[in-house]
């Protein structure tokens, strides 16, 4: 089952920055523009695991919808151009889940999003990709029906595929991802490793080098 | 302080030089006055007794012309002890015949100073025959000594008197003047020494507080005020100083009044700029990393095209903006203008944008020969904003009217006006009713409080009355 984000923001181009991002990721995801058309449509339909919501609405504000989200259970996220601490502080202290200032980049909105969901017990637990099976409790990995053995650094690097499918990632950041900001890796460290996972799993074709990028993990959703 | 002691030594010395000057020339010539006239009053006094002595001695000696020597001396001392009781000496061929005082006189010495009267100096004018003063001191007592010698022509006996005068008081008593003049005087300069100390820290006390101010002018405080009455120098120093930072307080006030206005545009532009860069940012990101289809493809590049031309449009108006905030009046350059020629080009320029939406512009100008002073490039794009924001709010097939009296320049729409609330902030830089609409018609909401400024520039009012749903009228006061 695909996790439901709720995304409001008056900015068409940025709303749809967003959910074009969530989708191909795997989520689904619904759209308001208006502070009071959000507050309308989750009257009627809250059956959410987050929302993106931005502070400065036309209609309803972002503070003023923060209340009835929770009221349904909906963790919320602001998003904001004001980077002031007080306004930080207001959202958080009034229940929101985490706080990302404009201008953005979308893998920090990917990742604060699984941290909320994870927090919230909505990921995923079993997932399958066609013949491969992983276990996210027991960290298991199976490909058809038989256990494959991964190092934990290299199911680690699994994961960040599985968790940003279809989206390309760095070697800079699956190494800040892995091993953390600090560590002055070799970004060959990381070819060894998504090759390793490529002969274990058979993905030499699913995951895909892009040429000065990266590495994307290529599935259909 | 320097000024100042400079000013109260450089005084006090004079006044110390001058006085002391008098003080011992004053002290000195009373004390030789004083003894001048005693001298001269003994002087008469002696020769008088002299005279009585020498007539006696001539009664005398014609009465015993022929009596020996003996007796002759006896006669002398007689007559000697008659005139001039016990205060005078005589003596004979330098030896002492009578004493009748308790000294003992050098008679060579004294007939020697005699001799030498011009060593005494001519230091008295006073018109006189008398020697000068002869002054021994003998036994701790000053005396002031006469001597005569008499010749061998008036009477046959030679002889000489010294007699003498204690003045050993007089000088007592003349010290004593000269202490206390010299205290009196030391008193007086004290005095006038405090008087001038104060007097002149009076007279410095605004060049002082002139100092002080100019220190908490440095330091930022324009408001201090120094002390102005009055026609002295100095007042018209505090004056002029007063002045100066009233003006310096005026010149950094607009300074500041303009970094203001500049710092809150900057502001509200980096405000600004994060939307688009969060969208361009976020689709060339997605374009690079997502494996996204054809048709999400072209849509991000779309917002991201879009979103430029967003920021191009809004970098050109900053431009203007900051433009007018920094060269002000420069480039303003007012000329008389016919009104209604001027309405004529408003027209002309507007006709296709409003063809678009049916809008049919009516231009009213009373009286038709109506003309006026501004900056024609400012105040059209003044108007164009008007007739822009105009058109925006209104439906299609409806009407402006752009009118011109004598006291304003009206634009009136029958759109849907501004809601009260907004009424304030609409000439705010940056302020948008209706945000996404706005943005979507391609507008970055500084054309209202670009308008303002050159309404300000030209000292004209801008204002504006809206009913929500009634239409909206915007107007120059000129």
């Amino acid at each position: 089952m695909k996790a439901r984000i709720l995304v409001i923001e008056d900015e068409p181009a940025i709303n749809d920055l967003l959910c074009m991002n969530l989708e191909v990721t795997g989520y689904e995801t619904v759209s308001y523009f208006n502070g009071n058309e959000a507050s309308e449509g989750i009257a009627r339909d809250h059956d959410f695991q987050c929302a993106l919501v931005d502070i400065m609405l036309p209609g309803k504000d972002g503070y003023t919808l923060l209340p009835e989200l929770k009221h349904y259970g909906i963790p919320v996220i602001f998003l904001t151009a004001r980077a002031d601490l007080a306004s930080k502080v207001k959202g958080l202290k009034e229940g929101a889940e985490d706080y990302i200032v404009k201008p953005f980049e979308m893998l920090e909105v990917m990742v604060r999003l699984e941290k909320v969901l994870e927090r919230h017990g909505n990921i995923q637990e079993q997932i399958q990709i066609e013949d491969v099976a992983i276990d996210t409790v027991s960290h298991t990995v199976t490909r058809k029906g038989e256990e494959v053995y991964l190092k934990p650094m290299e199911y680690n690097c699994l994961m960040m595929f599985v968790r940003n499918p279809n989206k390309a990632l760095t070697r800079e950041q699956l190494l800040a991802g892995l091993w953390g900001v600090e560590f002055e890796g070799e970004t060959r460290t990381v070819d060894a490793h998504v090759g390793r996972i490529r002969k274990k799993l058979g993905w030499q074709d699913k995951i895909k080098t892009i040429p000065r990028i990266g590495y994307r993990l290529e599935v259909e959703l | 302080m320097k000024l100042f002691t400079r000013i109260f030594l450089q005084v006090a010395r004079v006044i110390l030089i001058l006085s002391s000057t008098v003080f011992f020339y004053t002290s000195y010539r009373w004390k030789n006055q004083s003894i001048q006239y005693i001298n001269n009053y003994e002087y008469s006094k002696f020769q008088n007794n002299l005279l009585q002595f020498e007539e006696k001695l001539r009664l005398t000696s014609s009465q015993s012309a022929d009596s020996d020597e003996r007796v002759r001396n006896r006669i002398l001392i007689y007559a000697f002890r008659q005139i001039f009781h016990d205060s005078a000496v005589l003596y004979q061929d330098g030896k002492e015949v009578h004493n009748g005082t308790t000294y003992d006189f050098d008679i060579q010495g004294i007939q020697k100073q005699m001799g030498n009267v011009e060593l005494h100096g001519k230091w008295y004018d006073m018109d006189t025959y008398v020697y000068d003063p002869i002054v021994s001191k003998i036994d701790g007592k000053t005396l002031l000594l006469f001597c005569y010698s008499s010749t061998e022509s008036t009477t046959n006996l030679k002889y000489q008197i010294v007699t003498y005068k204690d003045i050993s008081d007089v000088l007592a008593s003349n010290q004593i003047l000269f202490y206390q003049v010299g205290a009196l005087t030391l008193i007086l300069l004290l005095l006038t020494g405090t008087i001038l100390f104060f007097s002149l820290r009076k007279i410095m006390a605004p060049l002082t507080r002139l100092k002080e101010a100019a220190v908490s002018v440095s330091e930022g405080n324009y408001d201090i005020k120094v002390p102005a009455e009055g026609d002295t120098e100095l007042a018209q120093v505090g004056q002029s100083f007063n002045q100066m930072s009233a003006k310096v307080k005026e010149q950094i006030e607009s300074l500041s009044a303009i970094n203001q206005t500049q710092r809150q545009l900057m502001g509200s532009l980096a405000h600004e700029l994060k939307t688009p860069m969060t969208s361009i940012l976020g689709y060339a990101d997605t374009l690079l990393t997502v494996r996204l289809q054809r048709q999400q493809q072209e849509r991000a590049l779309s917002y991201i095209s879009n979103e430029c031309r967003r920021l191009s449009r809004l970098s050109v108006k900053m431009l203007e903006l900051t433009g007018l905030y920094e060269t002000g009046e420069a480039r303003f350059a007012p000329a008389e203008i016919s009104v209604k020629a001027f309405l004529e080009d408003v027209r002309q320029l507007n006709l296709y944008r409003l063809k678009e939406k049916n809008i049919h512009l009516e231009i009213q100008c009373e009286p038709a020969d109506l003309k006026k002073t501004f900056d024609k490039d400012l105040m059209l794009s003044v108007v164009n904003n008007f007739i822009d924001n105009a058109a925006k709010a209104s439906l299609e097939n409806s009407k402006i009217i752009l009118s011109a009296t004598a006291g304003k320049l009206m634009v009136q729409d029958f759109g849907k006006g501004i809601p009260a609330e907004d009424l304030e902030k609409v000439t705010e830089a940056f302020y948008m009713v209706d945000k996404s609409r706005s943005r979507a018609n391609g507008s970055v909401g500084l054309g209202l409080a670009l308008c303002k400024k050159i309404a300000d520039i030209h000292g004209f009012q801008l204002k504006i009355e809206s009913e929500l749903g009634e239409g909206t009228r915007i107007f120059i006061e000129w």
